[in-house]
């Protein structure tokens, strides 16, 4: 699954700053994880409609 | 999302999060990281999330935490993306569960709460494994 944001409206989440959170990089987890995702669009590529969307935004920022 | 959910933390670049759930088996550490990847020049966000091992120092996704609030840990996860996607807007989130069981709890996730999801972003899934397209909640529904 996978997802692009739309344009900002109000939502109804919070996130905290008071406790510190690690960057967790280097967690063998993560990088087996984000291997397995490469792999996955390496194979799979992308939605042809976020490909458009993509493009759009390219040309307004032209 | 207006489903009830944990407060989190996050790291400095709005990358890294955490959040500690509470339920039968007691309060369990859950992290939830987006990593940068490219792909044929475009750059997407890998999402992954496990329980914080104690022992091991290492997260874990497998574990079964059977801990009674697997609604509230999931609208959970969906806010850290919500909070992510404020902080880089316009970006590519790709999410997949550990297990084929999981990724299908992840969509009926998604098909129950569409009316507030797709406000936010648009979603697409992947068919019989190759096949990319926009998220039907008529589609899933049909599956229920």
């Amino acid at each position: 699954m996978s997802s692009t944001s739309k344009n900002k409206i109000s939502r109804n989440h919070k996130s905290k700053k008071t406790e510190p959170v690690k960057e967790y990089e280097h967690d063998p987890f993560f990088v087996e994880k984000d291997r397995q995702a490469k792999e996955f669009f390496d194979k799979h590529g992308f939605p042809e409609e976020l490909l458009k969307i993509l493009e759009e935004r390219t040309k307004k920022k032209k | 999302m207006n489903q009830k959910k944990y407060d989190f933390w996050v790291s400095n670049r709005f990358r890294d999060y955490e959040f500690y759930s509470e339920g039968l088996k007691g309060r369990i550490k859950k992290v939830v990281r987006f990593r940068p990847i490219t792909s044929d020049g475009i750059t997407f966000f890998n999402l992954a999330f496990g329980d914080w091992n104690e022992i091991t120092g290492q997260i874990d996704d497998r574990i079964i935490t059977n801990n009674g609030d697997r609604d509230k840990v999931l609208a959970t996860v969906a806010a850290t993306v919500l909070e992510f996607t404020d902080r880089y807007p316009g970006t590519f989130v790709y999410a997949k569960g550990s297990t084929p069981g999981r990724t299908r709890l992840y969509q009926i996730g998604i098909a129950c709460n569409w009316e507030e999801i797709h406000r936010h972003v648009h979603v697409y899934g992947v068919q019989k494994k190759t096949t990319w397209s926009y998220f039907r909640k008529v589609l899933i529904m049909k599956h229920l």
